[in-house]
Order: C-alpha cells, then structure tokens, then sequence
C-alpha cells in the first residue's frame, strides 16, 4: 500500500509517563476511508495512543503520519483534518446542544452560517433535534454522547478518532452509531474506533489493530477472523448421537450444560464440511454457530498468550 | 503526497498564531457559561448593595469626623474617595482571584479542555480568552461599584484626572490578578490549590510585603555615628544658638532606601502612588491616598532623623537665621521620584510571566505531563 492510501501510519511509536510505559513499539497502518478498531484490555495504552494520533500527546519515540502530515511538527494540519471525541469528555453544561456545536464550530473557525448549518444537519443526524435547545446538563449520558460524536464531526473531519463512543448507548443508539460510523466510512471518511464490545466491533470494522500492555500484537481484517474462527457452537436434538459420533471420528469437543458442545474447527471450509458429515449421519442438528465473534476469539487468544 | 504538502505548506506557522475570532470565542464560551450561572448575578447584586452601605458608611463617617474635630475646611471628597477607592479594591483582590483560579484546571476536570485544544484554537488563543473573559467579569465589579467613586466626587476636592488614573491603575492591577490567577489554574492540578495559591498571591503583594517592609526596617535598623556641627553656645536672651562646633551624632538609618521595593508591589501603595499630582504640592494634600503617597516616597528616600539642633548650623560652623531655620525644618528633604513605575514593570513582568507559564502548560502536542494529569 502506497503512502497516499493510508489515514495513519505510525512506526515503532512509544510514550511514557514517568518510568511508565504506557505505550511501546506500536507500529500499525490505518487505510483510508474504511473502519479499523483499536481493541485492548483496560490500560493497554489504547486512549494513549488516540491522544498521540490526535496532536494532543507527543511520542517519546517513533514516528507517525495522520492523514498525510506528522501531527507533532505539523500539528495543525492534523487537527484541521482529524475530529476526535475522547473517552471521557465534557459538555459545556449551560450551553444548549445547538450552542455547543455552533461554538465547536467557531472553534474549528468555521463561518457563522456554516457553522448553523452543520448544527442542524448534525442534530438530525445524531437524533436530537428535539434537545436542540436543551442545556447539555439535562441530556442523559447517552444523549450526551451522542452530541460528542456531532461535536466530533462538525468541522468534517476526513478522520474521526473515537474512543469507546457506544459507552453508555442503549441498544437502538448503538445500532444508529454503526449506521453512522459505516456511513461516514461509504463517504471517505477514515474511522479509528476503540471499544470494548467486540460483538459491536464486528459488524461495523474491516480490519482490528490489537494491542497488548501498550504494544501492536496483531492485526486483523474481521474477513480473515471470520475465516479462521476455530470454535464451533453445535446442538442436536438428542445429545447422544451427536456425541458418539464425534468420539468415533476422534474431534475434540467439551461438552456445554445446555446438552451443546463445542467442537475446535480451524477454518470456515472445514465447518462446513462438519456440518455436511454431521448431517449425512442423520443427527438431527437444530444449532450451528461460531462461539463467539469473530475479533473475540483473537482478542481471548492473545490473553492466552500473554498469560 | 508532496503536492498535497505545497498546497497545505502556509498553514505551517498557524499553530502559534493569535487571533481576534479564536481570543473572541474562548472569552464567549467562558462569558456565556458564567452569565448562565444565576449565583453569579446574585453575587453582583450582594457587591452592589454591600459595597454601596460601606461607601456610604465611609462617606457618612468622614463627614461628620471633619465637621467635629476640626474648624478649618477640610476638603472630606479626598477622604471620601480615598477611602472607598481602597475599599473597592480590597474587596475587587478579594473577587477576582476566584474568577480565573480555576478557568484551566476547571476545566480540565470536566472534560472540556481537551476539546479546545484539539480544536484549531492555539493555546494562546485559549489562554488569552480566558484571561480575558476573567478580567471582563473582575472589570463587571469595579464597573459595579463605580457611583460610589462618582458620589465621592461631588463631595468636591478630587481632581477629575486622579479618578480617572485611579481606576485605570485598578482595572490594570486586576488584570494581572487575574492572569497569576489563571497561571495557578494552569500549573496546579486540584482546583482547591490553585484557588488558594491565587489568594496567596494576592496576599503576598498586599499584606506580606508590608509586613516585609516593617521587619525589614527592624532588622536593618543600625545607627550611624556621624561627626557633624551642632550648637555649643546659646543666646541668653533668645534661647537660640550662637555658635556651633564639631560634634559626634547619631542616626537612624532604617534602610529604608533598599526596602522600598516590598513598598512598590503593593497594590494599595500603587494606587495611591499613581495620583499625577506635582510633587512640592503633596504635603499638602490631604487624604489617604495622598498620605500613602507622600509616604512612599518619603521612604525611598530614606531620611535620616533631622536633629533639631543639626538645622542651626553651617558646615563651616556659622549659624543659620531663625527664618532659615525654620524653612530647614519644614523641608522633608529631597522626596524620591514615583515609584509606581516600578510597580507598574514588576506587574507587568509578574503578568506576562503568568500568561506565558499557563500557555507552556497547556500547549499541544504535550511532551511531559505533570504528575497526575491526563488529557482525556
Ligand atoms: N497522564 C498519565 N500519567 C501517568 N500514567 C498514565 C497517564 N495516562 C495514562 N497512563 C497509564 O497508561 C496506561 C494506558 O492508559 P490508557 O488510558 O491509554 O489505557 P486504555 O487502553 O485507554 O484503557 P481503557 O480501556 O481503560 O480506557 C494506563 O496504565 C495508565 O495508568
Ligand atoms: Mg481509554
């Protein structure tokens, strides 16, 4: 991949906080205009991370690029292009929602009339038209973080770092998030996005940058995840048959209290087959799933491996 | 890639740069949340009611105090004015250093200062707003308490030009309150802290440096030994000298001459020092503020007690008239210059030191956090 077909590209990037080493060696590619998730354990240095990508934080060593430009010399090309909407942020609480995007917008020193304009079509993309005159402190927390992506999104940033944004969304807002996120991702706009909820992450990212006690472990489309899951949910409607047969062609399997098993099948083609065989056996199958997603079988593997 | 750069490359020195729209839109969003805050007009409202029943106290107290004691006109608009000029701003250093004590850690708090600094705001824009929209409110006070100074006036005897130079000198002495004010937001991570230091700040120029001052003068108080003409005969008739011959004397030296520094911070001290008034007619004039004056720089000066006796002679022996005499001593001596101009470099030092100390610890991209601070 050529230079210009990458949103980031970070290389041997490190920071430290006293004698704390809250982020090592991490070296990763974000392409542009597609979503790539940022998955780690609490601590992992992923915030860390978002903060050096976004200009706020300067590496102790390493080098990066943000959109084309180093956001530590060139740091205000990065933040004209870059909107970020950190884990743990602020409203201005006596402003209303409308006056917090139009005042964000004059921060970014947008003009008076686009600065209305953006306000309004950013209200009704995040659903809040109606609180648009509303003091921020009477939204709810998930309202709240709903004007932070708008807030995040009013200078039209060609990418948007976002840190844990589904914290604290009900179910219907967190589906509206992925609308929006893959939205902006169809329209060019290159999406960082970190969260903890992985059965989330699969449906709205290409590609997972895995970190571990602040470095780059692995990294990984959701399409070869997909490929590669390994364990497999099977339920038959009587147990027994299912289980003598899995004895006799010698598959491991663990047998699950609901009278399921779980049976280790490396790689999609081989799951299908199973299923095939298991069918022609006349087993009388009513369940057939990959356990768990497809960046949460990486993501416990990788603690496995840390351990 | 690299044309994308040419065409970018202009932007390269915005980081630094100083606007009217990004200094504009700091102070807005700092001026429109605390207007919000209806405990903020409230406080108004007290200052306005409060400080009108002192001045009026003042005012009401001068009055009858110089109809009482003494015959001749005494002009009571100085007392009146100088009086509450320094209630005024006693009670503005008591205000102003919560406005600004926690503008950055405040803010940093609740989340919101990230955001500004992510945004295209420089982190002078940020700190200059906010200095800004601080000294705004602070000035909300003074402009507050303005009819008592006017009322002062029509008591008659203030010179319309001190009143003028007087506010001009507490509107500035609260602007750099109120940027020490944002440096310990900057510098300090609790709020608590920064709010005390703020106050410990204004305290340190306002009464430590005088208490300073009176230490000082007992610790560097020494006698000087002096070998000097004084009297050795006297007129049987008039009681006055009639010839003088070398004698040891001994002074007081306060040293005053060095201490007058700790005199020249002192806010009180500098407004009163700031009346344009020509020196010869300051013993004259009446009121505090001309008495702080004159007193000030009576100090710098650093006389050393005039003997009665010294004022009788000549350095070759002679003696003086009775009329020279008497002219030596009403003369106070060689009265030093102003020293408000010291106070004014020291303020402005002071104030651009503070602004420039909160800009370094808010500027971004961020290379050494202090301890148990976190962006986001
Ligand atoms: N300003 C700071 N000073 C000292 N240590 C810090 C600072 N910021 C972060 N750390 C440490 O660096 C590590 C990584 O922190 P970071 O916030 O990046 O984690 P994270 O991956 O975002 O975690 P979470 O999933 O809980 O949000 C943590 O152990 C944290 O204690
Ligand atoms: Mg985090």
């Amino acid at each position: 991949m050529s230079d210009g077909d990458l949103s980031v590209s970070a290389d041997r990037l490190s920071r430290v906080f006293g004698s704390f080493v809250a982020v090592a060696d991490a070296s990763f590619t974000v392409p542009r205009g597609g979503v790539t998730a940022l998955i780690g354990p609490n601590g992992s240095g992923k915030t860390t991370l978002m903060l050096m990508l976004a200009g706020l934080l300067t590496p102790t060593s390493g080098s990066m690029k943000v959109c084309g430009f180093d956001p530590v010399t060139q740091n205000y090309q990065v933040r004209s292009r870059v909107g970020w909407m950190p884990d743990q942020f602020g409203m201005w609480d006596s402003l209303t929602a409308r006056e917090a995007l139009t005042m964000t917008g004059a921060t970014y020193r947008l003009s008076a009339e686009h600065r209305a304009l953006r306000a309004s079509e950013l209200l009704d993309l995040v659903h809040l038209v109606e609180f648009a005159d509303q003091p921020a402190h009477v939204l709810s927390r998930g309202q709240k973080q709903r004007l932070g992506l708008a807030r995040a999104l009013m200078h039209s940033p060609q990418m948007l770092i976002l840190d844990e944004p589904a914290n604290g969304l009900d179910p219907r807002s967190r589906i509206e998030l992925r609308g929006i996120v893959r939205q902006l991702a169809d329209t060019g706009t290159t999406v960082l996005i970190s969260s903890h909820v992985l059965a989330e992450l699969d449906e709205m990212v290409d590609d997972a940058v895995f970190l571990s006690a602040g470095r780059t472990v692995a990294r990984e489309t959701v399409r070869d995840a997909r490929l590669s899951r390994s364990t497999w949910h099977v339920r038959a409607i009587d147990k027994d048959p299912l289980v003598n047969w899995l004895e006799e062609i010698h598959v491991p399997f663990a047998l699950g209290a609901d009278s399921s098993v779980s049976v280790n099948i490396s790689g999609e083609e081989n799951a299908a087959r199973f299923l095939r065989d298991a069918l022609a056996q006349d087993i009388s199958i009513v369940e057939f799933a990959p356990r768990g997603g497809a960046l949460e079988q990486t993501y416990l593997q990788l603690n496995e491996e840390r351990r | 890639m690299s044309t994308v750069e040419q065409a970018d490359s202009p932007e390269t020195t915005m980081p630094r740069r100083l606007t009217w729209h990004g200094v504009y839109t700091v102070a807005q969003l700092e001026l429109i949340q605390r207007l919000r805050s209806s405990r903020w007009k409230i406080v108004l409202a007290l200052w306005f009611v409060g400080v009108g029943v002192i001045c009026l106290l003042i005012t009401t107290a001068t009055t009858s105090m110089t109809t009482t004691t003494s015959s001749n006109i005494v002009p009571t608009g100085q007392w009146i004015f100088g009086l509450n000029v320094y209630f005024i701003l006693f009670m503005g250093l008591l205000v102003t250093p919560s406005l600004g004590s926690t503008a950055i850690n405040g803010d940093r708090n609740g989340g919101t200062l990230a955001i500004l600094q992510a945004s295209l705001l420089s982190s002078w824009e940020i700190i200059v707003g906010k200095w800004l929209a601080g000294w705004t409110t602070s000035l909300a006070f003074l402009g507050a308490s303005m009819p008592y100074i006017i009322w002062s006036l029509a008591a008659g005897g203030v010179d319309i030009l001190d009143v003028v130079v007087v506010l001009v000198f507490m509107m500035f002495i609260l602007a750099v309150v109120c940027a020490v004010s944002l440096f310990w937001s900057a510098k300090m991570v609790k709020t608590a802290t920064s709010t005390l230091m703020s106050y410990f700040s204004v305290a340190l120029v306002s009464f430590i440096s005088l208490l300073l001052f009176g230490l000082g003068t007992l610790v560097f108080q020494h006698t000087v030994t002096d070998r000097q003409m004084t009297p050795s005969a006297y007129s049987p008739t008039t009681g006055d000298p009639i010839s003088c011959e070398v004698s040891t004397v001994y002074t007081q030296d306060f040293g005053m001459n060095y201490l007058w520094p700790l005199l020249a911070v002192n806010p009180f001290v500098l407004v009163a020092d700031s009346s344009p008034q020509p020196v010869e007619t300051l013993a004259e004039e009446t009121g505090p503020l001309a008495a702080v004056q004159l007193g000030v720089r009576y100090a710098r000066s650093n006389p050393q007690d005039r003997d009665w006796d010294q004022a009788w002679c000549n350095e070759d022996g002679t003696v003086v008239s009775s009329a020279e005499h008497s002219a030596r001593m009403e003369n106070y001596g060689d009265i030093a210059g102003p020293v408000w101009p010291y106070g004014i470099a020291l303020y402005t030092i002071f104030g651009g030191l503070a602004l420039f100390g909160a800009e370094r610890r808010i500027r971004t991209p961020i290379a050494t956090l202090a301890k148990g601070v976190r962006i986001a």
